[in-house]
């Protein structure tokens, strides 16, 4: 058969059938244009981070340590390296310290950056006044973000203690997007010059420094190279060498995770608009059977059918298609300034929504492909109906029977699921993830059908006993063959499982996050304190009528050897970007702890914990780090403390709550000659109120300057406020999970809308009344709605009372306040879709739908 | 020149769960090129079960059906759809339009699954000839029941045929269509074979042949005219 007979049959065959083939457009639309949307804010949050990496670094590559560089050899021989290529350099350091104005009430705790001359070499830190940056050098002064200044009450000409230092506010930062005070902190940037630092008097007593060595290059000096030659040296230093590319690696990873969870969310939607379009497809296929019987009788081949539905079902999916691409396409650019609200503010560089070329295509191909996938089932099956069905109506038109319909079903299912592992494995770029993926996918999708599949045989059952007619048969209009019952059950279920997961996600994180509302939680963080400082901060806590109290001692230390093999640190990736778990956990700094006993805040999950203070050296690791570095029970783990060996035999494996927000350390040890390290604590608390709070930074600040004293209740803010963001792209893809279910149902009921007229017209000729037959109709859409919902609901509670706890020791909090009103809304509106949908029956007379074509 | 059928002891069975029920056992037939066969017989006795096999619409249970020296009854599912639309043209009683299609797009389709283009642009033509010049772009819902006949006709004659197989095709119509009809379809003798399945005694004492079945044997054969 030509292409073009082809063509033009199937395009015959969208003649009155418009209506029905809306819905599979509509649904492949959603999926396109959630795909493409999504597609499109992933590739600018990248965009964004790419172009403006440079800048936000300040320079081309930077050498860092936590101890002095002038002590680092391989620091020195870098820089003479570098310097005598024609490289600039600029010192740096970096701390966090409290800020405290000298009039007026309360303190802050601050990052400080210690600038030197030259930085930034690449873009520029604006102020207001403009240009007091540049002035940080003359005086002791400080460059302030707009957190401190609205916190603190400081405006310009403002004095302040910056530990002994007494500095002058001289200007404020405005737009820290795209420049080096944009890296995200959870206490805000200041700024002062790197020769004031040995006056605040806070490098002797700090021990969270971070002393940096800024880099601008020569032309055809390339970072990268330069990076490749020193890498094992400074690794071997402990010294940190990084390009402007790894710039902000922290920001990319969790931009990466976002973007992966958001095409994960984007597939979802186009999956269910695949879904859709395969249960339309399959609904309408079943009203042109006899068509295909004709075209069978008049000598189409088997093949020529399928080859007429299938151009059919590509035409329908490249309307969806371009409808999707182009309104994906269209709502990042009408809604450019959107990105501040869905988390853009918290990056570190400028993010302008624009539309993806990209991302247009990635999805109309995926969008093209699902329809292809899920449609291939119902055409194969009209491919091989059986031209005698246009002789006996009663003959089974649809080919396959018995055992090979299941054969067939189930090869049907198999490349639908091996379609949906291609897919999220080439978006998400990670074959695990999209295992994963399709794993949930796939259960949620088995386990929706069952719960529907019971629901419905329940409610066949109970129908019995409704004394309704109109519900009675509405319930029993579920169970007629060819209804797409299940399928419209699942879509419905999966839309609603979605958006009830993230609502019920969304609210256990921030129950979990509402500090205040948690009367067993500390609320405050001391650290950097100094063994002599301890006494006086306890008597402060004791004072402020704090509560569980909890001190810790912190002391810097590297693993070296696991039972005698030292760390092998030739296979840590280059690139700080892509570093993975492992890779961090072999080169990191670790602040380990000691301790007589297990703490509240954790659970032992192999071995022993000693009790007391055992003979020999022992050490307690957490679970997830013994994975990492491969020490098992029994392995000896040698700990490079400060520069001396400690071998220590593990004991025991931990597994511990973070969320409990008390100290606690990956490596723990048993008491001994750890005691005489040089170290720290850490310290957390429960104080009565924000005044309580408040009061103990004030006296803290101004007696030991050096600390950081964290308020964990604001910090816990500005997280809640991120996720609350970025929450609000989930939610809204969300609701269009939730609108693609609306338009499956929708579809279904147009494409079997011929069926459906004959039997209420068979009513209408035996009596019922158009009032019964909408209350008939209602029951059923309502019937199917609720059912969609109530799978859906089911589940969500179901995977993430058993998930949540288990993946993220957060307890499951579902909000009914505000899920209760979303399904009411959505039975509502799917209720409302059906009886629009399914209106024209009344519309007709009895004998134009009796008398049939 | 119409189509040579042979049919060689053919039999239809179909299964009703456990039981097997055969409509049609044993036939042994021949229809001769260019002949009218009438096949009558009371409701059930398997009329339109042996023009479905005829037809290579349907799979004999055993036996075998040979038009023109093509065994059908041995073709693959493609080779008979092939062969279907090549040489035979189908009437039915419900005429099984295609009701998306305009009345010369529905003439023209199995000419155009045939690939021949010329025969299908002489669609419009064919339709002239019976009587629906001024119906070409009617679907068929805008169609009378005697209109929608001819154009199954003309659609069964695009490609001419060997042999035409004509199930009840005046069973829906009135007498005057059905006429009509009747006439359209035996003036396609010069070209084929003609076989009708009818209840109507009229149209078999048209035909050159009677046969009859009964039970789904061939009870009784009546010569009309010589072929």
């Amino acid at each position: 058969m030509r292409a073009t007979t082809a063509i033009a049959l199937a395009v015959a065959e969208t003649r009155r059938a418009r209506g029905a083939l809306a819905f599979c457009i509509g649904s492949v639309a959603v999926g396109v244009f959630g795909m493409t949307a999504v597609g499109a804010v992933t590739e600018s949050l990248d965009a964004g981070l790419d172009e403006e990496t440079k800048a936000v670094f300040g320079a081309d590559l930077e050498i860092s340590s936590n101890q002095p560089l002038t002590t680092s050899t391989v620091a020195r021989t870098f820089t003479q390296d570098l310097v005598a290529k024609g490289a600039r350099s600029a010192e740096l350091a970096r701390f966090y310290s409290m800020l405290t104005p000298n009039a007026g009430e309360g303190t802050q705790l601050v990052r400080v950056h210690g600038v030197g001359d030259g930085f930034p070499f690449f873009g520029e830190i604006p102020t207001e006044p403009p240009g007091a940056y540049a002035t940080l050098t003359a005086t002791p002064s400080v460059v302030i973000d707009e957190v401190t200044a609205r916190s603190l009450g400081l405006e310009v000409g403002d004095r302040a203690q910056l530990g002994k230092l007494d500095v002058v506010v001289v200007g404020q930062l405005v737009d820290k997007a795209g420049t080096p005070a944009a890296e995200f902190s959870l206490a805000p940037p200041i700024y002062v010059h790197h020769r004031f630092l040995e006056a605040t008097g806070l490098l002797a007593r700090g021990s969270r420094m971070r002393y940096r060595r800024m880099f601008a290059l020569p032309d055809g000096l390339d970072g990268e190279t330069l990076k490749a030659e020193h890498f094992d040296a400074a690794i071997a230093e402990h010294v940190t060498i990084r390009t402007s590319r790894e710039a902000a690696s922290r920001v990319r990873r969790f931009v990466d995770r976002l973007g992966a969870f958001l095409t994960i969310m984007g597939l979802i939607t186009l999956l269910l608009g695949a879904l859709g379009i395969g249960s339309a497809m399959n609904a309408f296929v079943r009203g042109k059977l006899d068509h295909a019987a004709i075209l069978r009788c008049v000598g189409a081949r088997p093949r020529d059918v399928f080859v007429v539905y299938f151009v059919l079902a590509m035409i329908v999916a490249g309307v969806g298609c371009s409808i999707g691409v182009v309104c994906g396409s269209l709502l990042p650019a009408m809604f450019s300034g959107l990105a501040e609200s869905i988390g853009g503010a918290y990056l570190p560089t400028h993010v302008t929504l624009a539309p993806s070329t990209s991302a247009a295509i990635r999805a109309a191909f995926a969008g093209l492909l699902a329809t292809a996938v899920f449609t291939l089932q119902p055409m194969w099956r009209i491919a091989n109906v059986k031209p005698m069905t246009v002789l006996r109506r009663d003959t089974e038109g649809l080919g396959a029977l018995g055992w090979r319909r299941r054969i067939t079903s189930f090869v049907g299912f198999a490349v639908a699921f091996g379609f949906v592992l291609l897919l999220s494995a080439a978006q998400t770029a990670s074959l695990t993830l999209a295992a994963w993926f399709t794993g949930a996918i796939a259960a949620s999708v088995v386990l929706l059908a069952v719960v529907a599949w019971l629901l419905v045989r329940l409610s066949k059952v109970l129908a019995r006993h409704v004394p309704s007619y109109a519900v009675r048969q509405g319930i029993a209009n579920l169970h007629r063959p060819g209804n797409q019952t299940q399928s419209v059950v699942v879509a419905v279920g999966v839309g609603f499982l979605l958006l009830a997961s993230i609502l019920i996600i969304q609210a256990s994180m921030r129950a979990s996050i509402a500090i205040d509302q948690q009367k067993d939680l500390p609320n405050v963080f001391i650290v950097d304190i100094q063994p002599d400082q301890e006494a006086e901060i306890r008597a402060a806590l004791t004072a402020l009528d704090a509560a569980d109290e909890n001190f810790a001692p912190m002391i810097s230390a590297r693993l070296r050897a696991v039972d005698g093999v030292p760390v092998d640190k030739s296979k840590v990736e280059r690139d700080a970007r892509q570093r993975t778990f492992e890779d961090r956990m072999t080169t990191r700094e670790y602040f380990v702890t000691y301790r007589e006993t297990t703490a509240a805040n954790e659970e032992v999950v192999d071995g022993t914990f000693w009790i007391g203070r055992p003979e020999r050296q022992e050490v307690s690791l957490d679970e997830r780090l013994a994975g990492a570095i491969g020490a098992d029970i029994g392995a000896t783990l040698t700990l490079d403390v400060q520069g001396l060996p400690l071998d220590a035999t593990v004991t025991s494996l931990r597994r511990i709550r973070w969320q409990a927000l008390t100290p606690n350390a990956l490596v723990v040890l048993s008491p001994g000659d750890i005691e005489n390290a040089p170290k720290m604590f850490v310290a957390s608390a429960r104080l009565p109120s924000a005044d309580a709070r408040f009061e103990l930074q004030r006296r803290l600040a101004t007696r030991f300057p050096n600390l950081s004293v964290v308020d964990i209740t604001a910090a816990a803010e500005t997280v809640v406020g991120l996720l609350e963001q970025i929450s609000i792209v989930f939610t809204a893809l969300g609701f269009l999970a939730v609108v693609t279910g609306a338009i499956i149902l929708g579809g279904a009921i147009a494409a079997g809308r011929a069926r459906r007229e004959r039997e209420a017209m068979l009513l209408k000729v035996l009596g019922a009344s158009r009032a019964a037959l909408r209350r008939v109709l209602v029951a059923e859409y309502a019937s199917l709605a609720v059912f969609g919902v109530g799978a859906g609901w089911v589940l969500a509670e179901l995977v993430n009372r058993i998930a949540l706890p288990a993946l993220f020791e957060v307890p499951a909090v579902v909000p009914y306040g505000s899920l209760v009103p979303i399904a009411v809304a959505t039975v509502t509106l799917e209720t409302l879709v059906g009886a629009l949908i399914g209106r024209s029956v009344f519309a007709k007379a009895p004998l134009d739908v009796l008398r049939g074509p | 020149m119409g189509g040579h059928i042979e049919v060689d002891g053919i039999g239809r069975d179909y299964r009703d769960g456990q039981a097997k029920l055969t409509v049609l056992d044993g036939v042994d037939l021949e229809i001769h090129p260019n002949e009218i066969v009438a096949i009558t017989g009371p409701s059930g006795s398997g009329k339109s079960t042996l023009l479905a096999l005829l037809a290579g619409l349907d799979r004999p249970s055993r036996g075998r059906v040979t038009i023109d020296g093509v065994t059908i009854t041995e073709l693959d599912e493609d080779a008979l759809s092939r062969f279907r639309g090549r040489h035979i043209g189908f009437i039915f009683q419900s005429f099984q339009l295609i009701d998306t299609l305009t009345a010369v797009e529905n003439v023209r389709v199995p000419a155009e699954l045939l690939g021949d283009f010329e025969r299908a642009g002489e669609a419009a033509a064919l339709l002239e000839r019976v009587g629906l010049g001024h119906r070409l772009t009617h679907f068929p819902s805008q169609l009378s029941g005697g209109e929608m006949q001819r154009v199954a006709i003309a659609r069964a004659s695009i490609v001419q045929p060997s042999v035409l197989l004509a199930d009840e095709p005046t069973g829906n119509l009135d007498s005057r269509a059905g006429e009509r009809v009747l006439e359209l379809l035996f003036e396609r003798r010069d070209t084929a074979t003609v076989v009708v399945v009818t209840h109507d005694a009229s149209i078999a004492e048209r035909a050159d042949r009677e046969i009859r079945l009964a039970d789904g044997r061939i009870a009784d054969v009546i010569e009309r005219r010589a072929s």
